[in-house]
């Protein structure tokens, strides 16, 4: 049995597939990789760059691969949602306050990909989620009518 | 739901290989096509008055140059980078990937200077009379 909505399963794994190489180019071509202004119990932010870059695929094949493995679908939707969150919002304090040290204040064609792709994870995700939640909601409210 | 008929036609094996396939194709696409600029500043790294910026960092920190002279500055990152005097005594401007920008001080002393892009990028640039 496959799980319900697959396309924004599907939706939300492009996207943080995108995520994941917008960081990885970042960090093995855009200068990214040995910049640690500051550490915070190791993790610095390259390592949140590369951290990234290796999450985004992870995240996106345990979301391809739950079509066919329905059991995994939301704890890697669980995983994309919550990477997708946690990226915009290190990405909206590098813009504001500073993430470990690090502040950028110029918009570059990969902070929008980025942007953009993070937004689409959370919206397709988040939805999947809801409407998985919904649904057994309402298989339980059914269940003692003996209607499921 | 002719999305989900339609991925349920997909082959099992399709579906475990398509991410890893594409993770690769991107990688040696990029590797491919993206140009490394580190070469373009190697040469100038040892040139008098030359501030290299690499890895979102200004060196030799710090610069040392004669009053009047022209600092040229050699960004060798992919993002674009500005040398300011905290003062505002000299400022590049923007400077893009693998461009160079230059400035000239007219004064003598010593200054610390900022990417205002970065603002965690320093240096200082110690102009002698």
């Amino acid at each position: 049995m496959s799980p319900r909505k697959p396309l924004l399963l599907l939706v939300g794994a492009v996207a943080v597939l995108a995520s994941g190489y917008v960081h990885y180019y970042l960090y093995f071509k855009g200068g990214y990789r040995n910049i640690a202004p500051d550490s915070v119990a190791g993790l610095t932010i390259s390592r949140a760059f590369a951290f990234n870059a290796i999450a985004g695929p992870v995240i996106a094949w345990a979301l391809v691969v739950s079509l066919r493995v329905p059991k995994l679908a939301v704890p890697a939707a669980l995983a994309g949602l919550g990477f997708a969150a946690a990226t915009l919002v290190a990405y909206l304090l590098t813009r504001t306050v500073g993430l470990l040290g690090f502040d950028d204040n110029q918009l570059t064609w990969e902070a929008v990909v980025a942007f953009g792709a993070e937004v689409a994870a959370i919206a397709s995700l988040g939805s999947w989620l809801v409407i998985q939640w919904t649904h057994r909601l309402a298989w339980f409210e059914a269940a003692p009518s003996g209607e499921a | 739901m002719s999305t989900e008929a339609a991925l349920r036609r997909v082959p099992t094996w399709l579906l475990v290989a398509i991410v890893p396939v594409v993770a690769v194709i991107a990688i040696v696409v990029t590797n491919f096509v993206s140009s490394d600029q580190q070469s373009a500043a190697t040469g100038s790294a040892t040139a008098p008055d030359t501030v290299v910026i690499k890895n979102f960092s200004f060196s030799p920190k710090p610069i040392t140059v004669k009053t009047g002279s022209t600092i040229t500055v050699i960004n060798d990152d992919n993002t674009t980078h500005t040398l300011t005097a905290n003062n505002r005594a000299f400022d590049t401007g923007d400077v893009g990937g693998g461009q160079e920008g230059r400035i000239t001080v007219n004064r003598a002393g010593t200054f610390a200077y900022h990417c205002t892009i970065h603002t965690f990028m320093t240096g200082t640039a110690r102009v002698t009379p």
